[in-house]
């Protein structure tokens, strides 16, 4: 029986391919827009920097959403460990309801901005200010 | 009368002296369908033999054993084999042939294993690989050919951690591998021999490029009752 048992464990050690960690997070805060504006608003967590060594770059996306407009807002998402250091927040207002941030013909500026966010905590708090037009994360960053 | 004796004689002497040569060349042909090259490249052992290869190419490397046990050259043995030293598979193999003549041998091959591969496309489970190999053995010399589907067991563990703690979830992926070799061995004598061949992988199938060929030569050796 013994055997047995460690047969299995040696099994199920020996034989784990991949080992993914994930690290739940809760962001609460509030989404402001520069002068104002209605909207979806698209929310987008990066890895502040993502590589190693020489391979080092800023951003790195882990995970998107949508909320239905400015204000008060809280999202619960999984930020894999191992991967890339820091957190920062990029969220864009989407004034035309097309999905698409400032696309090609649109006369509309949408507008757009970052906050990073303190460590990686399982509760975060932010204020985030969408207030550059037609600015992509990287634009903004770092 | 004595003319006719001495015709009669003539012919059965020429038909005994064909019949010997006939017999002579199976015999000559078929002198070294035992031996341990064939038997590592065919597949199966007859009981009490035993033979092993080490064969050395690019990519693969490698060391194959065996050794027959029972009827219908049940043989049961170990395989290792690495690709460049990145990727290692080890197991133990059984194998039977199923159809069994001196110049056609079809033996079909199980190997139950371990794969593990470093760098960058890092990975490792149980594998198994399921194989028929064809040789057909004339004098000195048997072509042969491998065909072999290999799959491997990629278990991948996520853990969460939540402010409550921690929760893990096995999930499954599977990685095949279809493989072929075609090759030739030359048997010296019956214990000792040379094979080299061709092998076509096509690693992750079918979502990942074919590989390319690469070619292996093996000594290969065995006792036994030969």
């Amino acid at each position: 029986m013994r055997w047995m048992i460690m047969g299995l464990v040696w099994f199920v050690c020996g034989c784990i391919n991949e080992d993914r960690r994930l690290f739940e997070v809760e962001l609460r805060g509030e989404v402001v827009v520069v002068g104002g504006g209605s909207g979806a608003v698209h929310l987008e967590l990066h890895h502040a920097q993502t590589g190693r060594g020489e391979l080092t770059t800023p951003l790195g996306r882990i995970d998107e959403t949508e909320i239905e407009g400015p204000g008060e807002t809280s999202w619960t998402t999984l930020v894999p460990l191992g991967e890339g250091e820091g957190l920062v927040l990029y969220g864009w207002l989407d004034v035309d309801g097309d999905g698409l941030l400032c696309a090609a013909g649109a006369e509309i500026e949408e507008p757009a901005g970052v906050v990073v966010l303190a460590g990686v905590e399982h509760a975060l708090e932010f204020s985030l200010e969408l207030g550059s037009g037609c600015a992509g994360p990287s634009a903004l960053y770092p | 009368m004595l003319v006719m004796t001495a015709m009669l004689l003539m012919v059965d002497t020429g038909l005994a002296a064909r019949v010997d040569r006939g017999e002579a060349r199976r015999a000559k042909r078929e002198r070294f369908a035992e031996s341990a090259p064939y038997d590592v490249v065919g597949g199966g052992a007859r009981r009490g033999n035993w033979a092993a290869i080490a064969y050395g190419g690019t990519p693969w490397v490698g060391l194959r054993a065996l050794v027959g046990v029972g009827p219908r050259a049940l043989t049961v043995g170990v395989d290792v084999e690495t690709a460049r030293f990145r990727r290692l598979r080890a197991g133990v193999l059984i194998a039977l042939r199923w159809v069994d003549r001196p110049r056609v041998r079809l033996t079909g091959e199980t190997v139950v294993g371990y794969m593990t591969q470093g760098g960058e496309l890092a990975r490792r489970g149980a594998n198994a690989e399921f194989r028929v190999r064809l040789a057909f053995p004339s004098g000195r010399v048997a072509p042969y050919l491998m065909v072999a589907t290999a799959h491997t067991l990629l278990m991948d563990r996520t853990i969460v951690e939540t402010a409550a703690g921690e929760t893990r979830d096995l999930s499954f992926r599977h990685e095949w591998t279809p493989r072929a070799t075609i090759g030739l061995a030359v048997a010296i004598t019956r214990s000792i021999g040379l094979e080299a061949g061709v092998d076509l992988f096509w690693y992750d199938a079918p979502g990942k490029t074919p590989s390319l060929p690469g070619i292996h030569v093996g000594l290969a050796f065995g006792g036994g009752a030969r």
